[in-house]
């Protein structure tokens, strides 16, 4: 009698989770994260005119859904140092992070090619200080952007082995950014506002492209990543150029998983 | 395949053309004088005001100190040689920073009598004075004749205040109002105050006012360059909520008030309450920025001009609404007569 309870129970368990991904719709997820260090070069005009170079630490999570529905979240910290300088050197320290979200659209052309074109709209917030300065110790950087994504996808095997090559690229097309007056103060804007300071976002006031070629390499419950990450931050706004070129080696994991939820 | 070749070829040529960089100058003795000349020539402000009053023209200077000469110089006779070229603007705000040196021209305040003699300072102040935050206080006690001939007792506050550089605090400030609460009036002495905080600097002003008050403009250069300026914007301050001194109040200046303590001057001169006492201040009516040459040496420039309510730009010195020096003879025997002087003043 009890075992045929729990029969029963068993049963209806199935029953009601074959039931749900009916009427909810099996969710299929990709979530991926991943951590790394690289090189990066950096030039602030607010701060300095000379070029600084150093390393950098970022890390990145990012979920695609099925319906194609993509999030993602980068931040980053650096250390640099002037590339020039002999005599002393100063170190500029840097950081910020990036949130974008939007909708891509896949196609699969051939059997194992995936391509990928979409949209994001999301912000990037960041900062760089430079430890030797006085009424001018950092620069911000913020920007609210609308960007182009696309990407492309390989499965392919070596030997027996499946492995995943991925290509994806983000560049923001369109915006708003946040910039300081050519020889305003951060005290200026606090005492007056950031009138002059919001403008247009395009690509004259700068080229800003994320890179990625990455290879998944399928383990017991998720997928080892190693990306190279190609990250071109720039801007050239009311006479004030900075730029951060970053060349990151990334290592993370990527989970695939369904989602069966109640509508 | 020739179509995505000239894709890829373009794709590659808009990343190429969009680097945003700007030049920098080689890290050679030339360079370093080039790059030098080029950071005043693009962010220090007060070009068309130096060549205004002091004559000097920043183009003829580069013909002077950017030439071949600087190729034979060691690194000592090269800071120097950039220092000198600075110093040409006469701006205490202008320095070239090595591990061996700072690079200044200070004769806004070394050209001038000091009008301060700290030994006879500490003797008013003695060694009972309180300390508040940055600022040391005590009650001095006076004598005067009153409208009917008849002489008087009363006190007046006197504080000195050395610097901006060290936090000062609503607080402080509110426990030495309450101390002089029996007080006719104050001396605020800030001979020699060198500047600091413009934040400190607000923050005592701000205990003056009996109301949301103009203290005069300020700017920061747009562009390149030499006449790129924003419109002049309002310096606005805004009483404390606790204590606001409204009694009469003398504030003793000399040239060694400069920067911070210059645009203290300028805030207490739009108040109908004060009074300043004693020689123009220093000036430095420019807030420093910073940046750097390729062989690692800092420079620190004027950036930002301000303006009393006038509009008036402040960086050779505010006059004092009474001019009174230091009486060297009165001094040696321990009297300070430019502190007599403000306590006479305070009715």
């Amino acid at each position: 009698m009890v075992r045929c309870i729990s029969s029963i129970k068993a049963s209806l368990l199935v029953l009601v989770l074959f039931l749900l991904s009916i009427h909810a719709g099996a969710q299929e997820r990709e979530n991926t994260f991943q951590f790394g260090i690289g090189s990066v070069h950096q030039q602030d005009t607010y701060l300095s005119p000379l070029n600084y170079k150093g390393w950098q630490l970022s890390v990145f999570w990012m979920t695609e859904r099925q319906s194609g529905f993509v999030c993602q979240v980068e931040g980053h910290f650096s250390r640099t140092m002037p590339v020039s300088t002999t005599l002393a050197k100063p170190v500029a320290y840097g950081g910020g992070f990036s949130f974008d979200a939007g909708w891509e659209h896949h196609w699969r052309p051939v059997e194992g090619l995936r391509v990928t074109l979409g949209a994001l709209g999301g912000l990037y917030a960041g900062v760089l200080y430079n430890e030797r300065n006085s009424n001018n110790p950092a620069n911000a950087r913020f920007n609210i952007r609308f960007s182009a994504t696309v990407g492309v996808r390989y499965d392919f095997h070596v030997g027996k082995t499946p492995l995943r090559l991925d290509y994806k690229a983000d560049m923001p097309v369109i915006g708003v950014l946040f910039s300081p007056q050519y020889g305003q103060s951060y005290y200026d804007i606090s005492q007056n506002g950031v009138g002059g300071c919001i403008l247009p976002m395009w690509f004259g006031t700068g080229f800003n492209l994320r890179q990625q070629l990455a290879i998944d390499i399928p383990l017991k419950n998720f997928s080892l990543r190693v990306a190279y990450v190609n990250d071109i931050r720039q801007q050239s706004a009311n006479d004030i150029k900075w730029h951060d070129w970053g060349h990151s080696a990334m290592i993370g994991f990527v989970r695939r998983f369904t989602l069966i939820k109640n509508r | 395949m020739k179509k995505v070749l000239t894709i890829l070829l373009c794709g590659m040529l808009l990343v190429l053309t969009s680097c945003v960089s700007e030049e920098v100058f080689e890290n050679t003795r030339t360079g370093n004088v080039e790059a030098l000349w080029k950071i005043i020539d693009e962010h220090y402000c007060f070009l068309p005001y130096k060549k205004q009053t002091l004559g000097v023209d920043w183009n003829e200077v580069r013909g002077r100190y950017v030439n071949y000469e600087v190729e034979r110089m060691d690194r000592y006779e090269l800071f120097d040689h950039c220092a000198a070229m600075l110093a040409e603007l006469k701006d205490g705000h202008v320095n070239l920073y090595s591990a061996a040196d700072i690079g200044r021209n200070w004769s806004w305040r070394d050209d001038y009598p000091k009008n301060l003699d700290v030994e006879v300072r500490e003797k008013y102040l003695g060694t009972d004075y309180k300390i508040a935050g940055s600022l040391k206080y005590r009650i001095l006690e006076r004598e005067r004749p009153d409208d009917n001939g008849d002489v008087v007792k009363d006190s007046v506050g006197y504080v000195v205040c050395e610097s901006f550089s060290s936090g000062i605090g609503d607080a402080s400030i509110n426990e030495i109002f309450y101390h002089f609460i029996d007080c006719k009036g104050v001396i605020l002495d800030i001979r020699g105050n060198g500047g600091g905080d413009l934040d400190n600097c607000e923050c005592l002003t701000s205990h003056f006012l009996a109301q949301r008050t103009l203290v005069g403009y300020s700017s920061f250069k747009t562009g390149k360059g030499w006449n790129d300026f924003s419109p002049k914007r309002e310096e606005w301050i805004t009483p404390p909520d606790y204590v606001c001194w409204l009694r009469p109040v003398v504030v003793l200046t000399n040239r060694g008030c400069y920067s911070a303590a210059n645009s203290f001057v300028r805030n207490m001169k739009a108040l109908p309450h004060v009074i300043t006492l004693g020689d123009k201040t220093g000036g430095g009516g420019g807030m420093p920025f910073s940046s750097e040459l390729p062989c690692g040496w800092s420079v620190r420039f004027s950036a930002c001009p301000e303006y009393d309510i006038f509009g008036r730009v402040t960086e050779h010195g505010i006059e004092p609404d009474i001019y009174c020096s230091l009486d060297e003879e009165k001094a040696k025997e321990g009297e300070d007569s430019m502190i007599e002087t403000a306590k006479m003043l305070i009715k």
